[in-house]
């Protein structure tokens, strides 16, 4: 199979039609996704829209980097005419009026948007199974979670139902199922990639971001949809670098912390990352530093208030007057248990117990991460601390769910930047290694994981 | 929503909470908390609007569930 660089090229050179490119595409989504449940729409117009790049590259027209590339986008990212229901019953007939940013920026670059993925209701999840249209699967491990919340995104991708893949991670949406599917996924530093056209789960930790089969791939997005813009006051007029052309990283300091050893569910995964990690420092010839990350096994207790309150909020607009049904009459439990719980503890608020504290909280994991970033360049540790359970399992308490973003959760509430590409197996199941950098590093992030790559990894 | 129990979800959802936040009070007040900037220069240019010449409007419209032309319609004393 050619790599996403291989398949630009090829397009480019009109070696390879886009539009056998997308046909391809549609016949396995035809095929595969009634069982894998990755896509809740199919683009019907994505043949035309391919065979438009065609005839501009058969007349020798300048065409973007995403040329004939088949792109599919995350139910919670505004894509004009298509739904963007966040796979909930209380938006099931609504269809966005206007593109996201990212959207826009992916049409500029002749990317196609072959249709829209299923996902956690909302993204309050970590398994794909709390969608209102149903479960997703995982092709990397039938049976198993694909992980959550970008669950539709991440298999289309493992699934070869598409190039590259657009999700949100708000807690770990990106990395987590990217981990559970065998894939690359990267959570852009917060104010990197615009927010605008995104349906927010929490506004102080959403960020749009990529997943793909290969670390080019995941680059080139990265490269497209990061920038300022007017319509999202907290990206930053910082230089997109060339994400694409990967340094080869030299004199790199290498972060490690016993938290995540200690936190790590399964010992098996920890082990596999270590292995990975030593991997790594041997090729480039430097042995890890153990970092003193003080406040990281409160981050689940930190982040989940911030979520409840900042989704109760921004879930006021889903009042049934403008956009189909109130929230609270058709949602599932998950997103029902998140409204109520930031109403009651947002009412609660006035001694700042619940929102103000854990604002307190998140400053000093953020602290952490600051005195980490002094003395190394990243952090390298797992992705998520145990295996993917079986599809359809029953869990009982929350808490057991909340648990699975343990390792994710803290570069969104530090705002810095994480990838995820795969380590290895465990009983067949895939395990990610999961690269942090500080804020606007991206490019750091993504040369480590193409070293991984191109060890063989 | 006659499938789910919102009282006892409230209080499911509320005693989580108050876990977390007993884990929480452990810790030492941080020092200085960031509000976010100020940053006059991301300031949208007032009269400048990519929707100017599209159909937003209408496509807005479409999604709601009673409209009276291009007005949304709500219940009178229910906001």
């Amino acid at each position: 199979m050619v790599n996403i660089k291989q398949k630009q090229e090829m397009i480019k050179k009109g070696e390879l039609k886009a539009e056998d490119n997308i046909s391809q595409f549609l016949a396995t989504i035809k095929k595969k996704d009634k069982s894998i449940k990755a896509f809740l729409y199919v683009n019907k117009n994505a043949i035309s829209d391919a065979k438009a790049i065609d005839k501009k590259i058969k007349q020798e027209k300048k065409v973007g980097k995403l040329a004939g590339l088949a792109i599919a986008v995350k139910a919670n990212i505004s894509v004009k005419g298509m739904p963007s229901n966040c796979a909930s019953k209380t938006l099931e007939k609504y269809k966005s009026a206007f593109d996201a940013d990212v959207i826009e920026k992916i049409k500029a670059e002749d990317g196609i948007i072959i249709g829209i993925t299923n996902c956690d209701e909302f993204g309050c999840g970590a398994s794909g199974e709390n969608s209102a249209f149903g479960a997703t699967g995982n092709p990397a491990a039938p049976g198993k979670i694909p992980g959550g919340s970008s669950s539709g995104s991440a298999a289309a991708v493992a699934g070869d139902m598409c190039d590259i893949a657009l999700g949100s991670d708000t807690g770990g949406s990106v990395r987590n199922p990217a981990s559970h599917c065998g894939i690359v996924g990267l959570k852009p530093s917060y104010g990197r990639v615009s927010r605008y056209g995104l349906i927010d789960l929490a506004m102080s930790l959403d960020q749009i971001g990529p997943l793909c089969k290969d670390v080019y791939g995941t680059a080139l997005m990265i490269e497209v949809i990061s920038g300022k813009s007017e319509y999202d006051p907290i990206t930053f007029d910082r230089p997109i670098l060339k994400y694409t052309k990967f340094k080869t990283p030299k004199d790199i300091k290498i972060g490690i912390s016993k938290v995540f050893k200690e936190l790590c569910k399964d010992k098996r995964i920890a082990e596999l990352i270590d292995k990975t990690i030593k991997k790594i420092a041997d090729n480039l010839n430097v042995k890890p530093k153990q970092i003193r990350l003080k406040y990281i096994d409160l981050a689940i207790q930190t982040y989940y208030p911030l979520v409840y309150v900042e989704f109760f909020s921004a879930t006021r607009k889903f009042d049934g007057r403008r956009y189909g049904k109130k929230i609270e009459d058709s949602c599932g439990e998950e997103v029902l248990r998140r409204i109520l719980g930031g109403e009651t503890i947002g009412a609660a608020e006035y001694e700042g117990r619940y929102y103000r504290k854990s604002l307190e909280v998140r400053e000093l994991i953020k602290n952490d991460f600051r005195e980490a970033f002094e003395s190394v360049d990243i952090i390298l540790c797992p992705t998520v601390p145990s295996l993917p359970h079986s599809l359809g399992t029953k869990l009982k308490d929350p808490k057991v769910m909340y648990a699975y973003d343990a390792f994710t959760v803290p570069a969104n509430l530090a705002g810095i930047c994480a990838g995820v590409i795969k380590a290895g197996e465990i009983e067949g199941i895939p395990v990610g290694l999961q690269v942090m950098a500080d804020v606007f590093r991206e490019d750091l992030v993504l040369s480590i994981m193409k070293l991984w790559e191109d060890m063989g990894g | 929503m006659a499938r789910l129990d919102p009282e006892k979800i409230r209080k499911q959802a509320k005693k989580i909470m108050d876990e977390f936040i007993s884990a929480l009070d452990k810790c030492p007040e941080a020092k200085k908390l960031s509000y976010g900037a100020r940053r006059d220069k991301n300031q949208r240019k007032a009269g400048k609007s990519r929707y100017e010449k599209t159909d937003f409007q209408e496509k807005i419209l479409d999604n709601a569930p009673k409209v009276d032309d291009d007005q949304i319609v709500a219940e009178k004393k229910k906001w």
